[in-house]
This record gives structure tokens, sequence and C-alpha cells, in this order.
């Protein structure tokens, strides 16, 4: 063979390997484009399934929630329902009960007295079980009031005499002479008391029964001690365990001979507990029983029900409240942890941002319009610092007209649309008289602006604008304006800022402002809101639904991005 | 002794105080509703309303509210008879005028000292 033709030869056997070759990669990369289909196929069946699988979950969550609130309402309706009747039965017995002393005839009375006693016990069951409903159904809610504690004790001690004297008992009080004073609930302090002794003068017959009252100085506020014991019948040890357990009376026979629901106690160190304190009880069988009770004599700031922590494995993820007021701490507390999430409390600015770095949270929740907590300063803080600037933020505000601007400092607040009577009407007010008719127009929306300008000019009103709160600043610097109109929601530098150095300015402070939301936030506001990494909750008229759904996006989103916008 | 007006919607209340308030020896006048409330205590002027705070037509907070701004029948004193000693139901009260309050069910007794410490006043 010539040399030509074994490079012949070759050369056809290259061909043909490499045309070989071709065809595998042909048929790989088909392999691999089928596959990939076949992956985008299954990718969007998933998805779709999680998102159904989602709505289910929602659905089935807002049922939840629905029903809790179903609750509520049938808590108190039957409250009253079932209350009404039976005060007809012990207000009727009580009539006849006078009128058979008119008419002179005693021999009435003992089947009126049975009618009425009987009404009232079951009146005294009918209480208790709504209180353990509302207890269990966390609707139980605490009204804090200053009181005077002896006089307190003077009204339970007059209360309970009857009861007590009805078996032969001796009564005695004991009450130190300064108990001053006490910020609780009032009305949970007297049930409390009136609760243990009505148990004593229960079980105790031609016996002594005894009240003491002291108040330890430990901390600010003090404590108030209260001791109820009595001669009775005492408990042996394993029926004072579980003693303050619902429904598990001391035993079957108790109930027979003592009547009772087996509620009271559990009802009682409940209350202790929402108070900040406890109760405790020592017995002797065939003695008598003392019962312990210390609760604060100032309600602790802070305070919260227990609610046992989710297990560390369940934990959705941890969440710091900066919430003043119990009734909405304690709401959101317990709706939080219902859905799993980890509670640490804060109420002061100071344990904020402190416990917001330990802990790290997943979401922070701020009240925005105590006074006492100044939100506002708060969030700026949060916000400024770099190791927690990241952590979404819930507001809770009233937006209500007159809190939202009193919350920012303004003088006043307009919603939109604007009514030009109402803003003219306002504006006069709110100048000074020796002023000159000039105001200052922030808003980011050109319509919105030449609106107002023609409202004001032809009023003779001396229009300037700026349409950022940057440029917002520039005019103040320029001259001092009479008023000022501020849009709160501006790219940039928003109408919060410019409030604050307004305030902050001693020559700006004096200029009477007032700013211009939208009655309801409109969805460019919310998103513009959660773009600044803030979800806003109307106080009051929010549902747990809405501030639980925000919470769980909020931890969400932080967990699957990885930047956040960077605040300017 | 004295002319009380009771402003109670419910039947058996209203019934079981006027007898009991009849038979201390007072003069009971009844309204079913606050608007009647508000209208029978101008015209009668008792020398007390008892005046239940859950009423149809207008309800006892308001209808406190206008007795106590009106000159005619401000200084007509007000007993506000709420449910079930809830203490917000009882600052309430008091925050629209009321002179006092009483729980229900109502203690005879009890209803009757509030009422003296009132009518002795003035």
């Amino acid at each position: 063979m010539s040399q030509i033709e074994q490079l012949e030869r070759r050369l056809e056997r290259e061909r043909r390997a490499r045309k070989a070759a071709e065809a595998i990669a042909e048929e790989k990369t088909r392999e691999i484009y089928e596959t990939n289909v076949r992956l985008q196929q299954l990718n969007n069946q998933l998805e779709e399934l999680v998102r159904q699988r989602t709505t289910e979950l929602a659905a089935a969550r807002d049922e939840a929630i629905r029903a809790s609130q179903a609750k509520s309402d049938f808590l108190a309706s039957m409250s009253h329902e079932l209350r009404t009747p039976l005060n007809a039965i012990i207000g009727y017995s009580e009539i006849l009960l006078e009128e058979a002393e008119d008419l002179v005839r005693p021999e009435l009375r003992p089947d009126l007295e049975k009618i009425r006693g009987a009404g009232k016990h079951l009146l005294g069951l009918i209480n208790d079980i709504l209180d353990v409903s509302k207890i269990e159904a966390g609707k139980m809610d605490l009204f804090l009031e200053n009181f005077d504690v002896a006089a307190l004790l003077s009204d339970v001690s007059a209360t309970v005499q009857p009861l007590i004297a009805k078996n032969s008992n001796v009564f005695e009080v004991h009450c130190d002479p300064d108990l001053g004073t006490a910020h609780s609930d009032q009305t949970k302090v007297r049930q409390i008391l009136l609760n243990l002794l009505s148990n004593a003068a229960k079980f105790t017959k031609q016996g002594r029964i005894k009240l003491t009252a002291r108040r330890p100085v430990r901390g600010d506020g003090g404590y108030l001690e209260f001791t109820v014991s009595d001669t009775g019948i005492g408990m042996t040890p394993t029926q004072v365990t579980g003693l303050f357990e619902a429904f598990s009376q001391a035993d079957a026979t108790i109930t027979r001979n003592y009547g009772g629901t087996g509620l009271g106690l559990a009802i009682t160190r409940h209350f202790c507990r929402m108070l900040g304190g406890d109760v405790t009880v020592t017995s002797e069988y065939g003695k008598g029983s003392t019962f312990t009770i210390t609760i604060p004599g100032a309600f602790p700031k802070a305070a919260m029900e227990p609610h046992p922590s989710p297990p560390e494995e369940c934990i959705a993820g941890t969440v710091l409240l900066l919430e003043d007021e119990y009734a909405t701490r304690n709401a959101l507390g317990q709706a939080l942890t219902q859905e799993g999430y980890r509670i640490v409390a804060a109420t002061s600015a100071d344990d904020s941002l402190r416990l917001a770095r330990e802990e790290k949270p997943d979401a922070i929740i701020l009240d925005v319009i105590n006074p006492e907590l100044d939100g506002w300063t708060i969030l700026r803080l949060l916000k400024t610092d770099l190791d927690v600037w990241d952590i979404p933020v819930i507001l809770i505000t009233a937006l209500g007209d007159r809190d939202m601007g009193f919350a920012l400092g303004a003088a006043e607040h307009l919603t939109k649309p604007i009514n030009p009577k109402e803003l003219l009407r306002l504006l006069a007010r709110v100048k000074s008289a020796e002023a000159a008719p000039d105001v200052l127009i922030v808003d980011d929306d050109q319509a919105t602006r030449d609106v107002l300008r023609r409202t004001l000019v032809k009023e003779n009103w001396t229009v300037r604008e700026a349409a950022s709160g940057t440029e917002a600043l520039q005019q103040l610097a320029r001259a001092t304006p009479a008023v000022m109109l501020l849009d709160l929601m501006m790219p940039g530098m928003d109408g919060f800022e410019v409030l604050r150095a307004v305030r902050q300015d001693a020559t700006w402070r004096d200029i009477p402002v007032v700013i211009v939301t939208s009655k309801d936030l409109t969805t460019d506001e919310l998103e513009w809101l959660r773009g600044h990494a803030m979800d806003v909750l109307q106080k009051g008229a929010y549902r747990r639904t809405e501030l639980v759904a925000a919470v769980r996006a909020m931890v969400e989103a932080a967990r699957s991005t990885s930047s956040r916008p960077v605040p300017t | 002794m004295a002319k009380i007006l009771l402003v109670e919607d419910n039947e058996l209340n209203r019934d079981m105080l006027s007898r009991r308030l009849t038979r201390q020896g007072h003069e009971v006048l009844v309204a079913h509703d606050g608007a009647h409330g508000v209208e029978m205590t101008a015209s009668e002027r008792p020398d007390l309303v008892l005046m239940d705070m859950s009423l149809p037509v207008l309800d006892g907070w308001e209808a406190t509210r206008r007795l106590k701004a009106a000159p005619a029948t401000r200084a007509i004193p007000i007993i506000a008879l709420t449910a079930h000693a809830m203490a917000a139901d009882r600052e309430k009260a008091l925050a629209a005028g009321c002179d006092d309050y009483d729980t229900k069910p109502i203690e005879l007794q009890r209803l009757l000292e509030k009422m003296q410490r009132l009518l002795h006043r003035g």
C-alpha cells in the first residue's frame, strides 16, 4: 500500500470515529435535554403541590382563628344567656321571701330559701365554668388600677361574714396598719380572696378562720402577702397534690358532701400568676389548712402570662416583642407562642436594643403608638445599628387620624382624598396669626402637589414645593414656612425622617406640620413600608391572623433572601 | 319616700326591681329603653335614676351623657347597673357621668345603701 492509501484509510477511520463521537454527543445532549424537561415538569408539579398545600394550611389556620373568635363570642353571649334566667330565679325567690314576711307566712320561708340558695349556687358554678373557659381560650383580661388594700379587705370580709357565720365559725382579721395602695387588678384580687375564704368557711365547722395581710417591702411596690387559715377538715398530702388543677377536687366524696366544681382553686392560682404572684398551701388532715397568696404591690411592667415556650425542635422562630400595654403584649405573645414562636419581651428602649443584639430575633414587633415607649426612636436605633438593622420590624400603630399625627409630633393629620375646605380651615387654624400665609408642600407625587397648590393659591397662600425629603430640608433652610404639608410615604428620605429633622432643629421645631396619608394604606404604601422591612398593623383592628401571617412572611423572607435593602 | 325612675329593657328585671323598691316605700316609674329614659327623666324629674347600661335605641352611657349635659336634668343622680362586675364597665359608667354604679345580680341591701347615699346628698 502506498503512503497515500495508508493516510486515506486512517483519515477514513478518523472520520468514522468522529461521526460516532458526534452521534454519542448528540444522544447525550438529547438525554440531558429530556431530563431537564422532565425536571422542569416535576419542579412545576412540586411547586403546584406546595402552593396547594400552603393554601390548605392557610385555610386551616384561618378556620382555626375563626373558631377561636367564635369561641370568644360564644363565651360572651353564653355568659349573658346563662346568667339572665338565673338572676330571675334568685330575684323572684327573694321577692317571694319578702312578701312571705309581709303576709306573715314564715312556713314558706325554708322552701323559698332553698330555691334562692340553689340559684346562687348554680350562679357560682356557671361563673366558675365561664372563667375557666375564658382562661383556656386565652381570653381572660387584666384590668389594672390603683386601689386601697385595706378597703378591699373590709369589703371582702363583710361579704364573706354570713358564710362564715353559717357554720358557727369565728372570723379574725389581722391587717398590717400600712397596707397602702396597690396597682393591680382589683376584681381578681377580690375574687381570689373570696374563693379562699369561702372554701375555708365551707370546710370548717365551729372553728376559726383567720385572714391576715402584710406588705413586706421588696423592690418597688413591695409585695402583698395574704394568708387564709382555718381549723377545718384539712387535707392529706395526696389531696394537696393536684389541689390547684382544674376538675380535680380533693376527691369525689368531697364533691358530694361539700359541693363545688373543683374549679375555684385552679382559677385562683391562674389569677395569682397573671398578677405576677402565686399561691401556696400547707395543710394537716383533721387540723386545718393555710393558704398563702403573694402578689406584687405594683403590677410588674414586663410581666406576661406564663406561656410555655415551644420545645426546642419545634421553634418556628424567635420574636422580640416591644409593647408596653399588658393586654396587647399578652395577646400577641400568646398568638405567636401558639404558632411555635419563642417570645422575648422588652419594655424600654435600652432593653430593646440590647435584646435585639443578644437574641438576634427573626422579627421584631414594635408598638409605635405608646408615648412611654417612644417606638419611633427605637425604630430609628434599630435601623441604624449594624448588628440588627436587617431584622424585619412590624409596627403596631393606630392609623386613626389623631394618633398617627401625634405619634409623629405633627400638629394635625389629613387623610386623602383631601377636602379643600377642610384643608384651608385646618391651615388657618394651625398657622399663627401674624405669620404670612406661606406653605411648603412636600410630596413626591406631582399631581397631588398641583391640586394642593391650586387650592391654596386661590386663597392667597404663597406656595413652595418640594418633591422629596431632601428638597424639603433645602426649602426649609432657605426660608421658614408658616405651615408644612408633609406626605409620609416618599422614596429616599421619607416623611418620618423629615419630621424628625424638623423636630430636632431649633428654628424649625415650631413649624406646624400637617401630615398627609391615605385613610387606608394603599398597596403602594404597604409595599413601600414592606420594602423598608416594616409592616404596619392597625392596633385594635388587626386580627391575630394578620399578625401571625406578617411574622411568618417576615421570617421566611429573611431566611430566604441573602441581601436586604440597605437603609439610606 | 322618693320618686325613682328605673330604665331597664329586660321585663323580668324590671318587674323584680320595681316591685322590691315599691315595697320599700318608693314611687317607681319605668322606662324600656335609653331614649324613653331620657324623655321620662326630663318630664318626670325623679329623685334618682337607676340606669341599666345595655339598652336598646340609646344605650345607658349615651343616655347618661345626655342627661348630665342638659341643665334641667344634670343634678338628678344616676346609678348605673352594670353586668357582672367587669371593671372596665365600671370605669366606662363613671366616665359617662354616672354618680355611682352597682352590679347585677342586684343585692337589694347594697343597692339601697347606694341609693340612700345619693338621695340624702344635695
